[in-house]
C-alpha cells in the first residue's frame, strides 16, 4: 500500500538560484543520484523514485511512492539525503534556509506544505498527511509493500 | 542539569499508583473565564510528585487538549493560535489514524460511541482512588467545580457515568493477563542517565533527549510544556468472548497433547510472550513461574526464530529489547527501541466464557512521551505492522492481541515456531480489541496550570 509523494518546491528565479538549479541539473547524475539510489535501496520503502525540473525552471518536483507513514518517510530521507536536501531547500522560495528546516519537524511540515494532491480518490482510503482521502494512485500489486514484493522477486 | 522539581510536574507522569479504582472526566469549555476558573478551582487538589509518596490519598491530574489550551486563551500572551501551532507538532492535529491502523471498526467515525469528537474533548480530569466512597467524594467535587464553571461535561455512555476503570482479580487484564509488569527506569535526575536507565528528555518535556528532539523547543512555547509530558489516551474495547473463543478453537492446534486448559493457557503466554500470571516465556518457555512472574530482565538473544516467545508476541513487538532494526529504523532510532510510559486500568466488568453480553469493557490507556511521532505513533505502527525489523518472516503480520485485520494489507495469521522446526499458524477471525477513542493530551506542570488559570 504506496503513497505518492508529488513534491512541488518553487524555486528561486534570482540569478544565483537559477546558477544553483543548473549546478544539480549537470551533476545530478554523478554526484546525488548514486547517493539517492544508496539511500532508497536500503531504505525498502520506496518503490519508485523520479526527480524532475519543470519546463519553465520554476518547480523541482520530487515524484515517489513510497509505504509507511508519511512522517516516517520524510525523516528517513531528511536523515540520509541531507546534502540532497541543503541544495533543495537552498534554491526553494518559501520554506526557510536549510538551518531553519532541518529538523524533524520543520522539515516534515515544509514537505507538506509542498505536497501536490493528485487527482481522484485513494482506492485504500488512505490518508495524507492532514488526515484527508489521498488523490488516486493505481497499484498493478494491490498493497503490498517493497518488503514483500523483493522476496518474491528472488 | 538540575534535579528535576518533582513538586512541578504531576503525579501521573512520575509513577502509576497503585489505587484500584481510576475515573476520567471529559470536559469541553464553553467559556474561557469559565475554563480558566474550572482549573483555578481544582490546582488545590492537583496531585504532584511520586504517586508512591501519596499513599492512600486520592490522585488527581488534569490534561489539556491543544483545543482545550485554545479554548483556555492559553497562549493569547505568546502570539496566539498562529505563533503556537507553529512550534508544536503532531500535538495540534487530530490523531493519525494510519499510524494507529485504525481501520473498519476501529475508524475515527466511530470513536466515543459516536457522541463526540476527539477535538470536541478540552479537559481531561484524571482521578485515581481507594475506595467507591472516595471515587463518588472526589467525582462530585469536580462536577462540581465544573458545574460552577458552565463546562460541558462529555460522557461516552448514554447512562452517565464517566469512563471508569476498576481493577479486576488484582490488577489483570479482562483478558487475563496481569498488567504493569514492564516499566522503562527513567533517570528523572540527569540529562545524561547513569545505570541503564533511560534519559528523562524521552518523556519530560523541556529536557535534552540523545534519543529525541521534542517540540516546542523555543520560547515561550518550550517555557509553557517544560516539565510537562504529551500523553495519547486511548479506550480501546476488548472481546473477550470472541478471545476465549479463539483460545478454545486453536488451543488443541498448537498443543495437541495439553489437557485443554493448559492448552489455552500455552497460546495465550504465546500472543502475549509472558503467561496470564505475568511469567516471561523467555525464563519459563513450558510453565508460569510465580518466582519469574515479575521478572523484566531478559532479552531475545538467544532465541532469533522465536522458539520461546514467537516474534510477533505482544510484549515483543511493544518492546522488542535487543532485537536488531532494519535499516530505517537504525537511523530514525539510533538510541534503540522507542519506550513509552503507559499508565493504564481495565474497564467494564468481568466476563468468562464464550458468550458476549453485549456489555463495555476494555482497558483506559494514558501513553507519555515526549515526541508523538516517533514515540508512541511508532508503537502503534509496529504493532499494526511487523515490518520494523528484519527478524520478522511476515512483515504484514500484527501483534496478535492488538491487530486490526481490516487494515489493508495486513496479515491476521500468528506464526508459533517449535522447537522440532515446524511452526504453528492461528488466524484471527474477529479482532479482540478495538478502538473506542484516542484523545492527544498535554499533562501540563503545575506552573503552567497555575499559569493558565491565573486569569480567572
Amino acid at each position: 500500500m504506496a503513497h505518492a509523494l508529488n513534491l512541488f518546491v518553487p524555486i528561486r528565479q534570482d540569478a544565483e538560484s537559477q546558477k544553483l538549479l543548473a549546478d544539480i541539473e549537470a551533476n545530478f547524475a554523478t554526484r546525488d543520484q548514486p547517493l539517492i539510489e544508496k539511500a532508497a535501496r536500503d531504505s525498502q520503502i520506496l518503490h519508485f523514485l523520479r526527480v524532475l525540473i519543470t519546463p519553465d525552471r520554476k518547480y523541482f518536483v520530487v515524484l515517489t511512492e513510497y509505504d509507511g507513514s508519511h512522517e516516517e518517510y520524510a525523516e528517513f530521507f531528511r536523515l540520509n539525503l541531507p546534502d540532497l536536501f541543503k541544495q533543495i531547500f537552498t534554491l526553494a522560495n518559501g520554506p526557510g534556509s536549510w538551518d531553519q528546516v532541518n529538523n524533524e519537524k520543520t522539515f516534515f511540515e515544509a514537505s507538506k506544505k509542498l505536497q501536490i494532491r493528485s487527482l481522484g480518490n485513494s482506492v485504500y482510503d488512505e490518508k495524507d498527511p492532514w488526515e484527508q482521502t489521498e488523490g488516486y494512485l493505481f497499484h498493478a500489486y494491490g498493497p503490498r509493500t517493497v518488503k514483500q514484493i523483493l522476496p518474491l522477486l528472488k | 542539569m538540575a534535579p528535576l522539581s518533582r513538586d512541578n510536574v504531576q503525579s501521573l507522569l512520575l509513577g502509576s499508583s497503585l489505587h484500584p479504582i481510576t475515573r476520567h472526566l471529559l470536559f469541553q469549555v464553553k467559556k474561557k473565564d469559565g475554563g480558566r476558573q474550572f482549573l483555578s478551582d481544582l490546582l488545590p487538589s492537583v496531585s504532584k510528585g511520586d504517586p508512591a509518596a501519596l499513599g492512600a490519598a486520592p490522585i488527581l491530574n488534569i490534561s489539556l487538549s491543544w483545543n482545550g489550551l485554545l479554548a483556555l486563551g492559553a497562549f493569547d500572551t505568546m502570539g496566539g493560535e498562529a505563533a503556537a501551532a507553529s512550534a508544536f507538532y503532531l500535538f495540534n492535529e487530530p490523531p493519525l489514524s494510519e499510524s494507529l491502523r485504525a481501520s473498519g471498526a476501529s475508524t475515527p467515525a466511530n470513536w466515543w460511541k459516536k457522541r463526540f469528537l476527539s477535538t470536541d474533548i478540552h479537559v481531561i480530569v484524571h482521578l485515581s482512588v481507594s475506595s467507591e466512597d472516595e471515587l463518588r467524594d472526589v467525582t462530585t467535587h469536580v462536577k462540581a467545580a465544573a458545574e460552577r464553571a458552565d463546562m460541558l461535561e462529555l460522557l461516552t455512555s448514554a447512562e452517565g457515568e464517566p469512563i471508569t476503570g476498576r481493577a479486576v482479580n488484582g490488577f489483570r487484564l479482562h483478558f487475563g493477563y496481569r498488567d504493569g509488569i514492564s516499566h522503562p527506569s527513567v533517570d528523572w535526575d540527569n540529562d545524561i542517565p547513569t545505570g541503564g536507565a533511560l534519559p528523562r528528555g524521552d518523556f519530560v518535556l523541556g529536557y535534552p533527549s540523545p534519543n529525541y528532539s521534542s517540540y516546542p523547543d523555543q520560547p515561550p512555547f518550550s517555557d509553557f510544556v517544560r516539565d510537562g509530558s504529551f500523553m495519547a489516551f486511548m479506550m480501546l474495547y476488548q472481546d473477550v468472548a470472541a478471545f476465549n473463543r479463539f483460545l478454545r478453537e486453536n488451543a488443541p492446534k498448537l498443543a495437541p497433547t495439553l489437557p485443554q486448559a493448559d492448552a489455552e493457557e500455552y497460546l495465550a503466554a504465546k500472543m502475549m510472550g509472558r503467561w496470564r500470571d505475568g511469567t516471561p516465556l523467555m525464563l519459563s518457555p513450558d510453565r508460569p513461574d510465580e518466582a519469574a512472574a515479575l521478572r523484566d530482565d531478559f532479552d531475545y538473544v538467544d532465541d532469533p526464530h522465536g522458539i520461546k516467545c514467537p516474534l510477533a508476541a505482544h510484549i515483543r513487538v511493544a518492546n522488542a529489547r535487543h532485537q536488531p532494526l532494519n535499516d530505517v529504523n537504525k537511523t530514525l532510532f539510533p538510541g534503540g527501541y522507542p519506550r513509552v510510559l503507559r499508565r493504564g486500568m481495565p474497564y467494564g466488568p468481568l466476563l468468562e466464557g464464550e458468550q458476549d453480553d453485549g456489555v463495555d469493557r476494555g482497558l483506559v490507556g494514558m501513553f507519555l512521551c515526549a515526541n508523538l511521532n516517533k514515540q508512541f505513533y511508532t508503537i502503534m505502527r509496529w504493532l499494526g505492522r511487523t515490518d520494523f525489523s528484519p527478524v520478522f518472516p511476515d512483515q504484514v503480520g500484527q501483534d496478535p492481541l492488538t491487530g486490526n485485520s481490516a487494515f489493508p494489507g495486513a496479515s491476521s495469521d500468528f506464526s508459533i515456531p517449535s522447537q522440532n522446526g515446524t511452526s504453528t499458524t492461528v488466524k484471527r477471525v474477529t479482532d479482540f480489541v478495538r478502538i473506542e477513542g484516542v484523545a492527544l493530551q498535554l499533562l501540563p506542570s503545575l506552573t503552567t496550570l497555575r499559569n493558565v488559570a491565573a486569569f480567572a
